[in-house]
């Protein structure tokens, strides 16, 4: 019984696969060959640099002959590396390399790309006043909305699998299928790189694209607000002549994160160094009233999240009475 | 002092005030009633200096001079929201209407005569952007801004300056009117802009495209069915992109960069972005592979074009250099622009002056919302700080 279960054991392990089965051999005695290309996903009408990537001894002595979309490429014969302008926009464009060894035999490298913009739309969640027709940009703390937007490429969003990177960290943990749009903080850095990377179901990356977002320090501005015609859209910049009675300035803070925006922890006007209680219903906004003295005083504004200390700004003008 | 002195003065002062009184009494003339009230300084009351207007508030005298043939005028001393040049159908006469900021009152200027009526009395309090309809009907007025913006449709009256009012809705980012008598506008939903078209006859909506990003710009084409052109708004420290629409159909321009913004037609565009600290312009055709440098560099939303033309555009700026601070400082209105009227062929890149305007004018202008007339021969636009509106006909211009 013992020599028979012995028999058994010797038997099974004689069944095994050995492990180095898994490997490929040629791997290592075989340099992987193909063309390598700059930049992998270009857009139309980019110069794109082709370079062989090619290191075996089969392939040592050949001629090169560069052809794209089945024309030789003229000036290019022996050339390792060449420029090529990708095409149109969504048409796909093969480059080939022919190598043709001392023996007339040849050999054929290749590689397709198909030019598409991949545009990567970033929208801070940050306070801009409504006149102002520019874009937010983000300060520490605060939301971004990022949109990634595919042209040249057929492929309905629900069947791409995007993977969205803010640093080195992957938003959301991991590839998500049909996200085209996130949402992340604003980390504590002057830049950071945003990118993503997306890909069809079968695993095959169609684009590849990241950008510098860069985070700001939240700023007053300072502007005059009329009852009747609203807010000017002139800066207070030094100072300002209180030239009727009385006139409204409104602070804006420009970059200041929406949600600290709508709910601060501080808020204040200090009026020659002193604070003042402001009677107006909107706390950006103060009204001034001439006093019979002449003269020059002060205006500061202060507004800030005490959660996130870095969420605030300070500005200052002078009124001239 | 000696007793005899203060007689001495008492007894002056007594008969100068007697000499005084006989004068009055014997010599004085009486004068029209007229009250008179001590001024309190409570502050602001009713003006006591106000005129009533005449009938159909019309005044009698032009408020513009039309005696003197200058190509460059303002109009007005209102601030305005928005204007059109109208054709109605009572009148061969071609009118501008303008809407007055803050109040919403409509007025006509006949620019033959010079003279200013007030086509629409209806208060709308705190207007603040508006457009008319060629046909001089129908307005769309904002009132207030950010959150507590209001949108109204107001229908213009030919017999009585009162404006048939009703609310729209809906949270309007961008609105114009079109060459055929309706309004384009766009709402924004949570994660994209829906770009419609509004009939204000029959009161029909209908989609036009969808912006799939909310924070977006939007260059409106003449008609519904003309091209229309969006892109992120721009900013100097972020990236943006431009994209065409055609027949509901959006298609990726070769037109990226940071800052970038543009403005244009069909088929050319003017558009600028910061590039390596300075702010630059090109002209791109779509019958061109290329962008060609624009000779001088100007913010593409102080430019407008030719109705007849597709390839020149008419732009306010200078030869001044502008930094990589731009656009968003001009935006903020941290640093104004001093601007002359040009010209610029954006398929050859030839560019002419057409106004000298600080010259011409003795005022520096930063000008702003170029429109043109339904024949390109008259532009019409307003100075940003003072909000007043201007025009320059370039009829004058072809004749000398």
């Amino acid at each position: 019984m013992r020599i028979l279960f012995s028999l058994f054991i010797i038997l099974f392990l004689l069944s095994a696969t050995p492990a180095v089965a898994q490997f490929n051999s040629n791997q290592f005695t075989t340099p992987e060959s193909g063309i390598d290309l700059q930049p992998k996903f270009p857009h139309p009408g980019e110069i794109v640099t082709a370079t062989i990537n090619d290191y075996r001894s089969s392939s040592f002595g050949s001629d090169l002959i560069w052809v794209l979309d089945g024309k030789i490429v003229p000036g290019t014969k022996n050339k390792r590396t060449i420029t090529f302008t990708a095409g149109e926009l969504g048409a796909s464009q093969a480059i080939e390399v022919v190598l043709t060894k001392g023996e007339g035999q040849n050999e054929k490298l290749k590689a397709v790309i198909k030019p598409i913009y991949l545009d990567i739309i970033v929208e801070p969640q940050t306070r801009t006043p409504d006149f102002y027709i520019g874009r937010a940009l983000p300060s520490m703390g605060s939301v971004v909305n990022a949109t990634a937007l595919i042209s040249g490429d057929n492929t309905p969003v629900s069947d791409l699998v995007y993977t969205w990177r803010i640093g080195q960290n992957v938003i959301e943990g991991a590839a998500i299928r049909g996200q085209n749009q996130v949402s992340y903080t604003t980390p504590m850095s002057n830049k950071e790189i945003l990118s993503v990377e997306i890909a069809k179901i079968d695993g095959t990356i169609i684009a590849k694209r990241f950008v510098l977002i860069p985070s700001v320090e939240p700023v007053i501005q300072f502007y005059e607000l009329s009852p009747l015609f609203g807010i000017s859209n002139k800066v207070i910049s030094d100072s300002i002549p209180l030239i009727g009675n009385s006139t409204i300035i409104k602070a804006e803070p420009y970059y200041l994160d929406s949600r600290v925006y709508n709910n601060p922890a501080i808020i204040e006007w200090k009026l020659g160094g002193i604070v003042t209680s402001n009677q107006s219903k909107n706390p950006y906004e103060i009204t001034l009233e001439r006093t019979w003295a002449g003269g020059s005083t002060g205006l500061e504004f202060h507004v800030r999240d005490t959660k996130q200390v870095l969420q605030g700004a300070k500005g200052s003008t002078r009124i001239n009475f | 002092m000696k007793r005899p002195l203060f007689i001495i003065i008492g007894a002056v002062i007594v008969l100068v005030l007697i000499g005084v009184w006989v004068y009055i009494v014997f010599f004085g003339q009486t004068t029209t009633n007229q009250d008179t009230y001590a001024n309190l300084g409570i502050g602001d009351t009713t003006d006591p200096s106000y005129v009533a207007p005449s009938e159909n508030g019309e005044e009698k005298t032009p408020v513009i001079d039309v005696a003197t043939n200058q190509r460059l005028r303002q109009l007005t001393t209102r601030p305005v929201a928005g204007y059109r040049e109208v054709k109605t159908d009572s009148t061969e006469t071609v009118l501008l209407y303008y809407t007055e900021k803050g109040t919403g009152h409509i007025y006509s200027i006949d620019l033959q005569s010079g003279e200013e009526k007030r086509v629409s009395a209806t208060t709308i309090p705190l207007s603040y952007r508006s457009t008319i309809t060629p046909n001089g009907l129908f307005t769309l007025v904002q009132s207030n801004n950010g959150t507590n913006a209001r949108f109204t449709l107001g229908t213009i009256s030919t017999t009585s300056d009162i404006l048939i009012t009703e609310p729209i809705d809906e949270k309007i980012i961008a609105f114009t009117s079109t060459l055929d008598n309706k309004f384009l506008y766009a709402v924004k939903t949570n994660n994209s802009v829906i770009a419609k078209e509004f009939n204000p006859v029959s009161k029909t909506i209908k989609d036009l495209f969808t912006v799939p990003f909310r924070e977006a710009a939007i260059v409106w084409g003449n008609t519904a069915t003309s091209s229309h052109l969006f892109y992120p708004k721009a900013s100097a420290e972020l990236e943006g992109f431009v994209y065409q629409v055609k027949n509901s159909k959006s298609t990726r321009l070769p037109i990226d960069g940071y800052g970038v913004s543009v403005y244009g037609t069909d088929t050319s565009l003017i558009y600028s972005k910061k590039v390596t600290n300075a702010y630059k312009s090109y002209l791109f055709s779509t019958t061109t592979p290329e962008a060609i440098e624009s000779p001088i560099d100007i913010i593409p939303e102080k430019c407008a074009t030719l109705p007849e033309s597709v390839t020149v555009v008419l732009c306010a700026g200078s030869t001044k250099k502008l930094d990589g601070t731009m656009p968003d400082s001009w935006y903020k209105g941290i640093v104004p622009l001093v601007d002359d009227l040009w010209s610029i062929n954006t398929t050859t890149g030839t560019l002419e002056l057409l106004s000298a305007v600080t010259n011409e004018t003795g005022r520096q202008i930063d000008i702003s919302n170029l429109l043109f007339n339904h024949n390109g021969s008259r532009l019409y636009f307003t100075d940003s700080s003072s909000h007043n509106l201007w025009l320059f006909e370039l009829t004058s211009l072809n004749n000398q």
